[in-house]
């Protein structure tokens, strides 16, 4: 009789579940409404982006710094055709992780918002996604473009939240975890569920989070020189000072955690692609969290290649520690976490900046600052 | 004249402590008002208060004969309030030109025109040799004089500068001068600055206030 009784309220909170989903699903078109708004002539600019990174790449870098862009970027792109299954997948997964640390910085870097709970709009965005290849027939690619708006909503709603006065950014970072906890239970409620196989092989998925890579770069420099990117960086230095200047703290955290959601929802749908299903512990869980951020601020808060940096550093050791025990025929669980974190420690002590920019220069690939100096 | 600024019986007090205390004052366009007294009475709060950063207990501020109490500070600074802080809060990661560009796209909706706006101030102020630099790096009296181009930089019609003059040179404070005597030259400006000592600022300024324990004496 009583697990009867709880599996009735089980049933009953599904219930509640869906409709809040169903209400999500509302506010999203709202916030699509406002996001094509605030991103009209979204492509013109993403074209003049790409234009500016180009000019940025043949001015502010250094022949050795074009060189090896060069042969990194050939290198990524005849990937599949040179390489083994271990390490396209590698690096499929490597290039997931600098998708999602660059979605991540656009709030956590730019606009000075930590968050620890960004699994959440992953979550969103495979659920979402998901939701509409099982239910609303089998395009694989619908799913993830709607669920970019549901995913943004809840971002601008908990931005919203953040910027309530007195809300610090410690405690903001601990209202991000603990919303993603939520998410997780629930997810957990709806359980986990398979999901038909994507057709493509790994060479698809891995040239698909390439692309995703190369606009969320492109993206994120429109941003980085637009008038929104330039009040947030102002938030993030002083928060006073920027609402004396006349800039709109509230909507500009808002904004902020609604576009790197937004970003976000995409990767949710494609890990959950990845994977072939849906696992709540997987999708909302914390240490996704953490490896995204701890990735971003490896490479550096807030700078344009940071985050892919990091991914390129932290994703094939931490791949390489999750296997090596395991053929020692050893089980060392939370080896790979252990390391990244005590990296993240050792960055944050040697280099708080991150490793890109001192790396760029170390290496050479950027002129040295002069900048820094007075004359 | 136009008046500008009217403040009525404005109280404002923290736990126990009374910042301000029935503070009543008008402003008029052209004109540059100063308020006077030792640190710690309330001069911050009276600027603070009508910049919106705290909504005073009780009284009226109007501005423009429009009632701005309890504005958000920048609501304050939309309808043209612009304040400068003591100590300076400069972006100390942004650059000084970036810096002043935030300030400047409250006025120009493109990054274009807001840059092109910044640096006629920033050349105006003197700071063109520092534009490139972190706002962390500058000098004292280099963060006075951002402070300052910010400010400007919102298109103000009522200039609140806390302590401008403050660890400033007295060729600096000269410029300061003859910079906002030229700002409210044609009446629609008005600025109102806090000194801490009268002697300052007497041949600057049309008036000075006295402020003592959050009352105001003149």
């Amino acid at each position: 009789m009583r697990n009867e009784d709880t599996v009735g309220r089980v049933r009953e909170l599904a219930v509640v579940v869906r409709n809040a989903v169903g209400t999500a699903l509302w506010l999203a078109f709202a916030a699509l409404a406002w996001l094509l708004n605030l991103i009209t002539g979204l492509p013109d600019r993403m074209i003049q982006g790409t234009l500016d990174l180009s000019t940025d790449f043949a001015t502010a870098v250094t022949p050795a710094g074009r060189g090896l862009a060069l042969l990194v970027l050939a290198g990524l792109l005849t990937l599949p055709v040179w390489a083994g299954a271990p390490a396209l997948s590698t690096l499929t997964v490597t290039l997931w992780f600098a998708y999602a640390a660059l979605a991540w910085n656009i709030a956590g870097g730019f606009a000075g918002q930590i968050s620890l709970g960004h699994a959440l709009f992953l979550g969103i965005g495979a659920y979402v996604g998901s939701g509409v290849l099982i239910h609303a027939g089998q395009n694989p690619w619908l799913g993830p473009v709607l669920a970019v708006p549901v995913a943004g909503a809840v971002g601008g709603l908990v931005g919203w939240l953040a910027s309530r006065p007195g809300l610090s950014v410690a405690r903001f970072a601990l209202v991000t975890a603990v919303l993603a906890e939520a998410g997780r239970h629930a997810a957990l409620l709806a359980g986990p569920h398979a999901l038909p196989a994507v057709k493509g092989g790994p060479a698809l998925f891995y040239y698909l989070i390439l692309a995703m890579v190369l606009a969320a770069l492109v993206l994120s420099r429109v941003l980085q020189h637009s008038g929104l990117g330039c009040r947030w960086l102002a938030v993030r230095e002083d928060a006073v000072a920027a609402a004396a200047a006349g800039v709109n703290v509230t909507r500009a955290r808002a904004s902020a955690l609604a576009i790197s959601a937004a970003l976000m929802a995409p990767a949710g749908a494609f890990q959950a692609c990845l994977e072939g299903g849906l696992f709540p512990d997987s999708l909302f869980s914390f240490t996704r969290s953490f490896e995204i951020l701890a990735i971003a601020a490896i490479g550096g808060l807030g700078t344009l290649f940071g985050p892919v940096l990091g991914a390129l550093i932290v994703t094939p050791i931490g791949e390489m520690l999750s296997t090596l025990p395991a053929r020692m025929h050893h089980e060392m669980p939370g080896l790979r976490l252990f390391c990244i974190g005590a990296l993240l420690v050792l960055v944050m002590v040697l280099r708080p900046t991150g490793l890109w920019l001192w790396l760029a220069r170390r290496l050479g690939l950027v002129p040295s600052p002069g900048g820094g100096s007075r004359k | 004249m136009n008046t500008l600024l009217v403040l009525e019986e404005v109280s404002k007090a923290f736990g126990g402590v009374r910042a301000l205390e029935n503070v009543s004052l008008s402003l008029d366009g052209g004109e540059i008002l100063a308020v006077a007294g030792p640190g710690g009475v309330g001069k911050t709060t009276l600027v603070d208060v009508i910049a919106g950063v705290h909504r005073p207990d009780s009284g009226r501020i109007c501005f423009d004969g429009r009632d701005v109490t309890g504005f958000r500070p920048d609501r304050a600074c939309a309808v043209g309030i612009g304040r400068s802080f003591d100590p300076p809060r400069p972006f100390g990661g942004l650059s000084v030109e970036d810096g002043v560009t935030v300030a400047a796209l409250l006025r120009e909706g493109e990054m274009v025109e807001a840059r092109r706006r910044a640096l006629e101030i920033i050349e105006r102020l003197g700071l063109a040799a520092v534009r490139g630099l972190p706002a962390a790096a500058l000098t004292m009296p280099e963060r006075r004089w951002l402070e300052l181009a910010r400010v400007l930089a919102t298109g103000p019609r009522l200039v609140l500068l806390d302590e401008p003059l403050a660890e400033l040179s007295a060729s600096d404070c000269q410029q300061i001068g003859e910079l906002l005597r030229a700002l409210v030259r044609r009446g629609r400006v008005g600025v109102l600055l806090t000194v801490e000592d009268a002697c300052m600022v007497s041949g600057l300024t049309d008036r000075i206030l006295t402020l003592d324990h959050g009352e105001l004496v003149s």
